[in-house]
């Protein structure tokens, strides 16, 4: 089976290959794996592997990949590149998947998208795939990654084309949802955070790995969220990561009432951000910029330093204050649940991993990620 | 060159370049008339719009019959003994960007082209400014430790830099992974202090075309010293040199300042200068020092080609005796 992978480098696109590659499915005359960005390559470069490069800016005139049974998509901007915001990087990514399925018309899509197209949810229940998509404007991953679904749902003959939905993540090399947790357990004695009550169901990396390959290898078509096989409060989630590196506690806070100035605070923050990701932002803050006195451009170019240091966007998973330098916030306080109804009738095969049973492979892992023995 | 004007050439646009070596070239060594020339229309392009105003002319191509005052080759190391070869009459400082060569055979060649050429040739190898590996040396000498017994140097962590080429992760272009990005100046800095290094073994995490993210050394120094060298690309290493002596040990930073003495249980900071930006391992400090300290001041005895291409011998050796063992991740 041929296959183009795009987003390879990423953390679930490189489980993947490296899944492709135990079953003797990854050797170069097999994967085609395109990259916008060489710097994440180090861990897939230590295979012998064809890379087909492709600046962002790029990819409106790149031949997508001819003769391939399959493309996966791992791939989604989540910062400007090349000059182009993330909404115009989607747009060139969708175009160019779009175009590859118009070329090949046996080629099958594999996209995976997200839980966020959910957003927000709102404690609403387990929300089937069903569910209308309106993320709000202030999650431009989430909206993108719903703009990009749309397009190719529009675009892309249903029998041809899968659309995945996983839920939080986790397992090695994912940054969010892995490494950036096992940096803070690690490097501190003592963490506290906000209350960690919400509700999620983490999804092993491995286990949404062998949910693609079960489908290229037997294919299904259609949309399916891909759920974690159980719901936990995100105070279980960290604390499996506790268990793995065992010398750090979470101490769990119980929330307190804002007060006003941090309320306002929060309210300049986020508007702040949102102001920031304008495509329009950017244009016109050069032109005020140009028409200022030498004093007040020197003035102005240090205040946005200072003010975009403080409103810096998150990534995109981490937007509603993922793990980072900070554990609270609504984001841990909401349930995130989707149903898995529709997956368990269409793979039935596959096993998914529960939290304890991971926590052995984890912290190889993180002997593996943090040998600082001098 | 003209009276009190200094010309410098830039070959290859990349990030450390421009980040690095231009500013240096002019607030250091005061280039006024400096060339890049980078192949990529793309990059040269981008470069245009960053650096026009500060009056830097940009080409696709290398100058014919033209000297320069200074030169710096940043381009991937496939062709830094190409670039040598064409600029070694024409400039009189050749800063050459590590690794200097892909292999040792070419920095063998240039070493001894090198001698007989114009230039005064430099390796970016700015770990030889630090204080912390000539103290360790020093210690060393005057025995007050007694023998120096084992090292261990260990340098890792997430590869983070923007690239934007392929060249990073190309065996065709960069000769290599981690040691070849990362061995240049962790084996040229134990060299300020040990000598007769060779390799014993070598195992890495990938081989043939794939590029390796970790590669451990085993070597020897002075005929019983043990050292052990490892650098990773993808795992946080304690990113310090550990040297053993037979009444105390001494440990280092990699590339700051900091030393610290234990004996027993005890372990006290040897170096002091606090407000040092080389003690907090400002990297940009230690480039300017290199700068200062070599280029400037024109003197090539500790960062010139000989000592890249012992440096070299060794990573070749490593590569060619690896055994390879893949990560478990």
């Amino acid at each position: 089976m041929k296959i183009a992978i795009l987003g390879a480098s990423g953390f679930l696109g490189y489980d993947f290959f490296r899944l492709l590659d135990a079953h003797g499915m990854a050797r170069p005359e097999y994967v085609t794996i395109f990259t916008s960005f060489p710097g994440s390559l180090v861990n897939l470069a230590r295979h012998p592997i064809h890379v087909r490069y492709v600046p962002a800016h790029l990819l409106g005139s790149e031949s997508p990949p001819a003769e391939v049974d399959a493309i996966v998509n791992f791939s989604h901007p989540f910062a400007e590149r090349d000059g182009l915001d993330i909404q115009r990087q989607t747009g060139l990514l969708a175009d160019f998947l779009c175009r590859a399925m118009s070329a090949d018309r046996k080629t099958r899509l594999v996209h995976v998208s997200t839980m966020s197209v959910y957003e927000p949810f709102s404690n609403r229940g387990e929300v089937s795939e069903s569910a209308p998509l309106h993320p709000p404007r202030s999650d431009p991953y989430a909206r993108t990654k719903a703009a990009v679904e749309q397009r190719l749902i529009q675009a892309v003959p249903g029998e041809r084309l899968l659309i995945l939905r996983p839920t939080v993540v986790y397992g090695p090399f994912s940054k969010y949802w892995t490494d950036d947790i096992l940096q803070l357990f690690h490097t501190q004695e003592q963490l506290r955070c906000g209350p960690l009550r919400g509700r999620v169901q983490p999804l092993l990396g491995r286990d949404l790995s062998h949910v693609i390959l079960a489908a290229l290898q037997d294919w299904r078509s259609g949309i399916y969220n891909v759920p974690g096989p159980e719901a936990v409060a995100w105070r279980e989630f960290y604390k499996t990561f506790e268990k793995v590196v065992g010398h750090a506690r979470i101490e769990e806070g119980q929330g307190s009432v804002p007060t006003t100035r941090a309320l306002l605070q929060q309210l300049v923050t986020d508007t702040a951000k949102t102001a920031f990701q304008h495509r329009n932002f950017v244009p016109l803050a050069l032109k005020a910029y140009s028409l200022f006195p030498p004093a007040l451009r020197r003035f102005s170019k240090n205040t946005f330093r200072q003010v975009s240091a403080r409103t810096q966007v998150s990534p995109p998973e981490d937007q509603s204050a993922g793990p980072g330098r900070s554990i609270g916030g609504d984001f841990f306080e909401t349930d995130r649940l989707v149903s898995d109804v529709k997956f368990k009738s269409a793979f039935p095969e596959i096993q998914r991993t529960r939290l304890p049973d991971t926590i052995a492979s984890l912290r190889d892992y993180y002997r593996y990620r943090y040998d600082t023995a001098a | 060159m003209l009276n009190n004007r200094k010309s410098a050439l830039i070959v290859g646009g990349g990030a450390i370049a421009i980040d690095v070596h231009l500013p240096r070239l002019r607030g250091i060594l005061g280039a006024t008339e400096i060339l890049i020339v980078e192949p990529s229309q793309a990059r040269r392009a981008e470069l245009e719009g960053r650096l026009r105003k500060m009056g830097v002319r940009i080409a696709g191509e290398l100058p014919k019959n033209q000297s320069f005052d200074y030169a710096v080759v940043a381009s991937p190391p496939k062709f830094h003994f190409d670039y040598f070869r064409h600029l070694k009459d024409s400039v009189d400082h050749l800063i050459i960007e590590k690794p200097m060569t892909r292999n040792f055979a070419e920095a063998d060649l240039l070493v001894r082209e090198a001698a007989a050429s114009r230039s005064r040739v430099y390796v970016n190898l700015p770990r030889r400014c630090l204080d912390s590996y000539r103290m360790i040396r020093t210690i060393k000498e005057e025995g007050v430790f007694g023998p120096l017994r084992r090292v261990s140097y260990k340098e890792g962590s997430m590869f983070n830099w923007k690239v934007v080429s392929m060249g990073s992760f190309s065996k065709d272009l960069n000769g290599g992974g981690a040691l070849i990005d990362m061995g240049p100046h962790g084996l040229d800095a134990l060299k300020i202090f040990l000598t007769g290094l060779e390799l014993v073994s070598t195992t890495m995490d990938a081989g043939g075309e794939a590029i390796e993210a970790n590669a451990r050394l085993q070597l020897k120094a002075e005929g019983d010293i043990e050292v052990e060298f490892e650098v990773s690309r993808n795992r946080f290493l304690s990113n310090r040199c550990r040297v053993e002596f037979a009444n105390a040990v001494v440990a280092c930073g990699n590339s700051d300042n900091e030393l610290r003495l234990t004996i027993g249980n005890s372990t006290m900071q040897l170096l002091r200068n606090k407000n040092s930006a080389l003690l907090s391992g400002n990297v940009n400090a230690l480039f300017s020092k290199f700068y200062t300290d070599y280029v400037k001041a024109g003197r090539n005895e500790e960062v010139g080609p000989a000592n890249a291409a012992d440096v070299m011998r060794i990573i070749d050796a490593a590569y060619s005796q690896a055994e390879i063992v893949p990560s478990p991740f």
